[in-house]
């Protein structure tokens, strides 16, 4: 549903990505793995239509986004929990949530949030509070539900368990697969390949900017490779 | 006793003129952080077209107002897309070089087709004074009509920002405007709305001005621009709250400088006031520190 074609992105004279191609079926959690600056990051940015490629195109159910603003993106279920959050610090929970909203003109709304509210019953006990005062996990929850809240196709996830206690990051990926399970697909971007590799269907291992390795989560799992270098020999 | 009340009455009516100014500097400056210092002179053009409207379509106080307020609107919004929109994501030195440029271009633009003269403005409210307290409290009709619309606007604007879907995505641009985006905000629209409030608000401001003082001129919009930009950041830049309070406080000081002292002094405090508070809380009254993620 998802199908990435030769995608070059770079900033300025940098070139972050060098011609990847990936693919994301629908259902699936598809999981790029690689290291600090390798353009994991990037290539969710581009998805997501804040960068913008030199060259190579982006397919959402065979049609090209690739030149689409980030709004028509979100609009045609494309959405995305940011690294390092960025939830909207001096507004509410519930304002957060509205935010993740935004475009949507239907009357389910307010059902959906109720969803999400028993996704995290956290965030329901803390609805009027300002974001900013939340703790880390806290406000991951808040950036994954303010971006189920565009019920989207595709979720794209930049590093959910950054900076966060292990419990916690176990608690953020059963999470994640429970909104797969329900049927959203999802693309998920991770430092921690090992929590990634044990939920995803699929895996990319992506090196400066090229993708090294790909295949299913549970030969990657076992791969040497992946072993020395991402999952602490 | 009865001069304080009364300079405290004074400087509350310019200072009601000055916050409405400063909030259109503090919007802009949250959700772009540019200081657009060609708002004093949107704030002239919403003076000149109240002045036009009355004096040769004589139309009354509230459809000059609303017309002044339209011209305004339309002019910050053509601001924003024709000269700051391009240079967005260039260096902030050259946004604000241009924004100097449209400043000059509007000053200068105001002479040539509106000649410097000063014009008379018509007496829209003809003065009244009313008494209270054995004349402790006077105030004119015309300082009435400027707390009201000034507070009507006020509140008006917190119900855009604290109500309205518009209002949420102004906010959420100017924590975080990339992050807007990904929820689906149109950050254009999303601006170019931001400049039609700030605008605005910069004409009703110039409609009162005139009022108050019934004189205005190409360059009027200069030292106000000035005064309500110190208001903004006397408040913290950025923080609306911060531009109301400060522009009020800003016009307090003024009048009792000038009731106490000398009106002579009365600039020269205000930029006094600029440097020690940039001294002792560089983000302003209301401003919080906000460290820069590296």
């Amino acid at each position: 549903m998802l199908e990435i074609k030769n995608l070059n992105v770079s900033y300025g004279m940098v070139n972050a990505l060098k011609g990847i191609n990936l693919k994301v079926n629908d259902g699936e959690i598809v999981t790029i793995i690689g290291a600090n600056g390798a353009g994991k990051s990037t290539t969710l940015m581009t998805i997501s239509g804040i960068l913008k490629p030199k060259k190579g195109y982006i397919k959402f159910d065979d049609v090209d986004i690739t030149k689409k603003p980030a709004q028509n993106i979100v609009d045609m279920g494309i959405c995305q929990v940011p690294e390092g959050r960025r939830i909207f610090a001096n507004m509410t929970v519930m304002e957060n949530l509205e935010m993740g909203a935004y475009l949507r003109k239907d009357k389910m709304v307010k059902s959906d949030m109720e969803k999400v509210f028993n996704l995290f019953p956290r965030l329901k006990e803390r609805h009027k509070q300002i974001a900013g005062t939340l703790s880390g996990g806290e406000q991951q929850m808040l950036a994954i539900g303010r971006a189920l809240m565009s019920k989207p196709k595709v979720l794209l996830l930049d590093e959910p368990s950054m900076g966060l206690a292990p419990i916690v990051v176990q608690d953020i990926f059963k999470t994640i697969k429970n909104i797969n399970e329900d049927g959203t697909t999802i693309l998920l971007v991770e430092q921690n390949a090992k929590m990634a590799l044990s939920i995803a269907d699929r895996a990319y291992v992506l090196e400066t900017g090229n993708i090294s390795l790909e295949g299913a989560a549970s030969v990657l799992k076992d791969d040497e490779r992946v072993k020395k270098s991402y999952l602490g020999g | 006793m009865k001069t304080f009340i009364e300079q405290l009455i004074n400087g509350l009516s310019l200072g009601s003129i000055y916050a409405l100014i400063a909030l259109g500097y503090t919007m802009v400056y949250g959700i772009m952080k540019l200081i657009n210092f060609a708002h004093g002179d949107i704030y002239m053009v919403g003076a000149f077209t109240g002045f036009f409207a009355s004096t040769y379509f004589h139309l009354g106080f509230i459809p000059s107002l609303l017309l002044a307020m339209l011209v305004s609107l339309l002019l910050g919004v053509t601001i924003e897309r024709v000269a700051y929109r391009p240079l967005r994501n260039k260096s902030k030195i050259s946004i604000l070089i241009t924004a100097i440029g449209v400043s000059l271009l509007l000053e200068n633009g105001g002479i040539i087709i509106l000649s410097p003269q000063v014009r008379t403005y018509p007496q829209i409210f003809k003065q009244h004074m009313y008494s209270f307290f054995n004349g402790i409290i006077t105030i004119s009709n015309q300082q009435i009509v400027i707390f009201v619309v000034s507070i009507i606007m006020m509140v008006g604007l917190q119900i855009i920002i604290y109500k309205t879907k518009m209002g949420k995505a102004m906010r959420a641009v100017s924590t975080d405007a990339d992050a807007a985006k990904l929820m689906g905000v149109n950050v254009d629209r999303t601006v170019s709305f931001t400049f039609a409030i700030g605008s605005a608000l910069a004409a009703v401001a110039g409609v009162l001005v005139g009022i108050y003082y019934n004189s205005i001129d190409p360059l009027m919009g200069i030292m106000p621009g000035l005064k309500a930009f110190i208001a903004a950041v006397l408040g913290g830049i950025g923080i609306i709250p911060g531009a109301m309070v400060g522009g009020l406080l800003m016009g307090v000081i003024e009048a009792l400088v000038s009731g106490y002292g000398s009106s002579l002094y009365r600039d020269g405090v205000s930029f006094a006031i600029l440097i020690i508070i940039l001294l002792i809380k560089p983000t302003g009254l209301f401003g919080k520190n906000v460290r820069e993620k590296v």
